[in-house]
């Protein structure tokens, strides 16, 4: 499977979902861990990770995603972002928890 | 101390198939004392409080209770991801539009074989073309699917074209297990056990088909712990990582234990769960390093597989307490050798024989195995 494009829509593979949040009235915080389910198993994401899928909703596209990111990165070089994005949402399709 | 991550609700030992490596115990729950719906209910709402995550409704066949959707409904309310392990028996199009809409996130479908005949004869049942019809409905609704594959002596042989015949349903996710030796498969496990020759090439069946299906479908397998070097870190240790319940509401770390005497297991009728995970004397039994002997008390590996299982150790050399026999450490290794040389020795050859009903079955496998039956009255 290839890396998303830049029209690709990334978002959740059918059966993954978030954790209930232990606080779920506290504002969204990236360095919080959350806890993505999946058949059989779980992932903890925080940090970046979070930050990127949580924008992974279906409806943004890679291009939209980056956008987003730069504004919450905004002293990381946008190439990177990419290149983290990218690499960091194929590990998780190869694994099925990431459909684009 | 962490909560469980899981809980499997066995909430029914009631099943329309028979097969003969069934994991519930010989001994089963009778309908009549099966748990009822606001017990279930409660219990999934204490287990999300205490932090499980996964809920795996299991059986028997879970679509035996006419509750199901409502105990689906209850766990998705908690929080829980709910998980159905099935056979297929008893869906139909419309009970499972129920069940996804009542937040059923992922269904767990069995098959026996790739062949009707072998398969209905391991299951005691005609089940195989129902279970084909199945999954195509399935594949019509949005939720997670996995098919799972129990292999043995009597199907290793046709592994890849079983797989290729799995892939064609379009899972997102393949579970190939190899039989656990456990309740109704330890009483088959002469018939059951593979050879040496059988497990190495299915190794490499499984490797080439993760290779083939990567990123399309999740291919898992489980590894015979007969074959194995060192023991398998059973349920993630002893009350360490999931409890199960059973039909009548008694609290197990495991499908077995109930095989080890002097074990009191308390029920979600009398107890909360939280108090059965932290307090129970069944539950603190095999928890931690107290408990182990030697050669594992001093093993680098104690931290990795907890001593390997402990119903195992029970079933094969009568002390619950013993290093798993699995290990090649075990001073009781022998028994696992024991049983392996047995099986090299013989040469049954699997002979399915059509059938169309359950006694049909019986008859026709007489001295070949003992189908899982169904749970007696009280």
């Amino acid at each position: 499977m290839a890396r998303p494009q830049d029209a690709s829509l990334p978002r959740l593979a059918v059966g993954c979902k978030w954790a209930p949040l232990e606080n779920s009235e506290a504002e969204f915080d990236a360095t919080i861990e959350a806890t993505v389910l999946f058949p059989e198993g779980a992932v903890r994401v925080q940090g970046t990770g979070r930050a990127i899928l949580e924008l992974c909703d279906g409806r943004r596209s890679m291009l939209e995603i980056v956008a987003e990111l730069q504004k919450q990165y905004i002293l990381v070089n946008p190439v990177r972002i990419r290149e983290e994005a990218d690499q960091f949402l194929e590990k998780l399709q190869e694994k099925r928890i990431v459909d684009y | 101390m962490p909560g469980p991550l899981a809980l499997i609700a066995e909430i029914t030992h009631r099943c329309p198939l028979h097969c003969v490596y069934c994991s519930n115990p010989l001994q089963m729950t009778a309908a009549q004392r099966e748990l009822a719906t606001e017990d279930w209910v409660r219990v999934f709402q204490q287990a999300a409080k205490l932090g499980v995550l996964h809920l795996h409704l299991t059986g028997g066949e879970p679509l035996a209770r006419p509750d199901l959707t409502e105990l689906v409904a209850a766990a998705s309310h908690s929080g829980l991801y709910g998980n159905l392990i099935t056979s297929g028996l008893g869906m139909t199009g419309t009970r499972l539009q129920e069940l996804v809409g009542a937040g059923l996130d992922h269904i767990q479908l069995s098959f026996q074989d790739a062949r009707a005949d072998s398969a209905d004869w391991i299951a005691g049942a005609k089940a195989h073309a129902r279970k084909l019809e199945l999954s195509r409905i399935i594949r019509q609704q949005r939720i997670a699917f996995t098919v799972n594959l129990v292999v043995h002596r009597q199907n290793l042989d046709r592994l890849e074209e079983t797989i290729r015949f799995l892939e064609t349903l379009q899972p997102d996710r393949m579970e190939i297990a190899h039989v656990q030796y456990y309740g109704w498969a330890l009483e088959n496990r002469a018939a059951l056990m593979p050879t040496r020759e059988q497990v190495d090439k299915s190794l490499l069946v499984v490797a080439e088909a993760q290779k083939r299906n990567a990123g399309k479908i999740r291919i898992d397998s489980v590894a015979p712990d007969y074959y194995a070097r060192y023991p398998k870190a059973c349920m993630g240790g002893w009350g360490r990582q999931l409890v199960l319940i059973d039909p009548a509401g008694f609290a197990l770390p495991c499908h077995a234990a109930g095989v080890i005497p002097g074990l009191n297991f308390d029920n979600v009728k009398d107890c909360s769960l939280e108090w059965i995970w932290k307090e129970s004397p069944a539950f603190q039994k095999f928890r931690g390093e107290d408990w182990m002997p030697e050669p594992c008390r001093s093993c680098d590996r104690r931290k990795e597989d907890f001593g390997g299982c402990r119903c195992q150790a029970m079933l094969l050399l009568g002390n619950a307490a013993a290093t798993d026999p699995a290990c090649h450490l075990s001073p009781d290794h022998q028994v696992m050798e024991d049983a392996l040389r047995a099986t090299q020795a013989q040469t049954l050859i699997a002979q399915p024989a059509s059938a169309d009903s359950f006694r049909g079955f019986e008859q026709s496998a007489q001295g070949w195995w003992n189908y899982r039956v169904n749970p007696m009255g009280k």
